[in-house]
């Protein structure tokens, strides 16, 4: 039992992997949508395959996958060619048509034993007891072999045309006019990510493939400076995904592949709450900084820089503002010695004036010391 | 000055009955242009007039129905490594995780080859690039964090890191600080100045007749084209721009007969 667990556990993380590196490119070129199309319109070709081998455990069942997987990323790109329809839309009209194919022909076979439920979500479970034998030795579970092999070209692709793929995401007209090719990269990636799809979707199921596509390279995006460390991280959070899938399955006592989608879940909520610059805790805080900075130099506008100062209740009144958003902007100017207290008075400080000077202030209006004089 | 304008008579680039179409209806109608070497050019006209397209036409993006360019008396495929184009600003997304230094490495990747990774002398060279223009301390900095200014100086050290001869920019003025205008438009009188040939797609009138050498006036077809002094007259930009003349070009217009009427004064 323990080596069908470390089979499982193998073939989880791969699979996760796998999807999750060719997704952050998928991401970058804000296709991520093309791994939902492509793992549905894979429907056909799988069943077109069961209706000649009458297995879905059969090679045959990949090589139909990949071929409907191929012909869906075609369509998709002669219809958004034509121009008649945006690319979002042309994969949205393809995969939905060749879905609708698939499932006429799973209806047509259901009296035979094709199983929508495992094509949709996938039977991990089964993974460990389908085993590639190699003369007298047992060499693992098929599908750890089959995702290993895409991980492993997917690898390949990455790291030899990193650079290329970068310049091509990031500003493709720009590296069309420099000879490096986008549209042959464009298809580069296309192809892998139909590969991906086919060898992951036995596993984690057709849908689950799509969370496995999107979720870590979103949680890495929002965590990386920059591409490398973004694809990086991307599949070692994809494998952690998929290992710590397992564990928590066997606690709630449930499917594998939802455990998986479901920690992948968790993964990205913590990813946009905490992650640094772009997430949302970093961006409250930084829109919290901004606001208390502009209420403590409006507060400054009204602070006289000579004795005896003013008298916090009074300048309260004046600016209008809560206690607490008050208190706060005299804690910051004092904080940042841009004013004095003297006798429960508060007087600006040099460095106020110029903080001020940078401002855009009406020139034409009376700085408060001049205000102060005026009313004596 | 005068006299090497026109000593500069080779073509840096040569448009001949270039005929464009998006569809239906074409954007550029039979266009013969011929654009000198060492040279600062700006093209101008009213939005959709075509001018984004020529230069897009002119590297390959877009493929002509009618016509051919050379560059430097060659098609652009043989001529790639001399020409650096630089679309527009907005045509990219600057959330793309990465700093400013990569972008401008993204300017070598065409001598590096496929395959090659860049080294420390290419980031040396970058870092250069960024230097000339004012903002290497922005090396690190991520490109979502630089202000419209700064990511048009990038994109313009990304074009020097090319060391091209022929510097193709799709209005690198759009949504610019004045400071970055003056940094820009001095490093492309140095390009100039070393012969390198400089074409801009403009939209500030004001500053055609000042800062530019030629000019290409566009509207789907040339209406004129020459040196600043005789094509970037009142009547040719009437006819360019019609009854969609703005105040803005009015404004231009009325410079223009000021600094005329002053030239003929002295």
């Amino acid at each position: 039992m323990i080596v069908e667990e470390f089979y499982l556990l193998l073939v989880a993380a791969t699979v996760a992997a796998n999807c999750a590196l060719i997704g952050s490119l998928l991401l970058l070129r804000k296709m991520v949508l093309l791994g939902d199309a492509l793992s549905h319109a894979m429907l056909p070709g799988i069943v077109v395959a069961f209706a000649i081998t009458g297995s879905l455990e059969s090679a045959g069942v990949l090589l139909g996958a990949s071929i409907f997987g191929l012909l869906a990323v075609a369509l998709i790109e002669r219809l958004a060619h034509t121009r008649l329809l945006e690319q979002d839309a042309a994969i949205g009209v393809v995969f939905t048509g060749l879905f609708a194919l698939g499932v006429l022909g799973v209806s047509y076979y259901r009296s035979v034993d094709l199983d929508l439920d495992c094509i949709l979500f996938g039977n991990i479970e089964l993974t460990p007891f389908d085993l590639v034998h190699w003369g007298g030795l047992t060499l693992g579970p098929r599908a750890f072999w089959v995702n290993a092999a895409t991980l492993a070209g997917n690898a390949l692709l990455t790291t030899l045309l990193f650079k290329e793929l970068k310049v091509s995401a990031f500003d493709p007209e720009f590296a069309h006019a420099q000879g490096l090719r986008p549209r042959l990269l464009h298809y580069l990636v296309m192809i892998a990510a139909a590969m991906t799809c086919v060898a992951a979707f036995s596993s984690v199921g057709a849908i689950l493939v799509v969370a496995m596509l999107a979720v870590p390279p979103a949680a890495a995006y929002l965590w990386s400076r920059s591409m490398a460390r973004m694809v990086v991280w991307s599949v070692l959070l994809g494998a952690a995904i998929g290992l710590v899938g397992y564990p928590v399955a066997y606690a709630i006592n449930c499917s594998v592949a939802g455990a998986i989608a479901l920690v992948s879940g968790i993964c990205l909520v913590f990813a946009i709450t905490l992650a640094p610059d772009r997430g949302l805790l970093a961006r409250w805080w930084a829109w919290r900084q901004a606001r208390l900075r502009t209420h403590a130099l409006l507060l400054l506008t009204h602070l006289p820089s000579r004795p005896p100062g003013v008298a916090l209740t009074e300048l309260r009144q004046r600016l209008g503002l809560s206690e607490r958003v008050f208190e706060a902007a005299v804690r910051y100017v004092q904080q940042h010695g841009l004013a004095e207290r003297h006798h429960g008075r508060l007087i600006a400080t040099e460095a106020a004036g110029r903080e001020l000077a940078d401002l855009p202030l009406d020139p034409s209006a009376q700085r408060a010391d001049e205000r102060e004089q005026a009313q004596r | 000055m005068s006299q090497r304008r026109t000593a500069a008579t080779t073509a840096a680039i040569e448009v001949h009955d270039l005929t464009v179409s998006y569809g239906a209806k074409p954007v550029l109608w039979d266009v013969d242009v011929l654009i000198p070497a060492g040279q600062i050019v700006a093209i101008v006209g009213p939005n959709g007039a075509g001018k984004s397209t020529l230069l897009k036409a002119i590297v390959g993006l877009v493929r002509p129905l009618t016509g051919w360019i050379k560059v430097f008396d060659a098609p652009f495929e043989q001529r790639r490594a001399w020409v650096a184009y630089v679309p527009q600003r907005e045509s990219v997304d600057w959330d793309f995780p990465t700093d400013a230094l990569d972008v401008v490495m993204m300017g070598l990747y065409g001598q590096i080859g496929w395959f090659r990774r860049p080294s420390r002398e290419h980031r040396q060279r970058a870092l250069q690039c960024l230097e000339q223009l004012g903002i290497a301390h922005l090396a690190q900095r991520q490109i979502s964090q630089l202000s419209g200014g700064q990511q048009q100086r990038v994109f313009l050290a990304r074009a020097l890191a090319q060391n091209p001869k022929l510097y193709l920019l799709d209005e690198p003025f759009a949504g610019v600080d004045a400071a970055t205008e003056d940094t820009i438009f001095r490093i492309l009188r140095q390009l100039r100045d070393q012969g390198r040939t400089v074409v801009v797609v403009h939209h500030d009138l004001q500053t055609v007749a000042d800062r530019f050498d030629y000019v290409v006036l566009l509207n789907l077809r040339l209406i004129a084209a020459g040196p600043v002094e005789e094509a970037f007259t009142a009547e040719n930009l009437q006819r360019t721009y019609g009854g969609r003349l703005t105040a803005l070009a009015y404004a231009a217009e009325t410079l223009l007969r000021r600094d005329v009427a002053r030239e003929s004064q002295r």
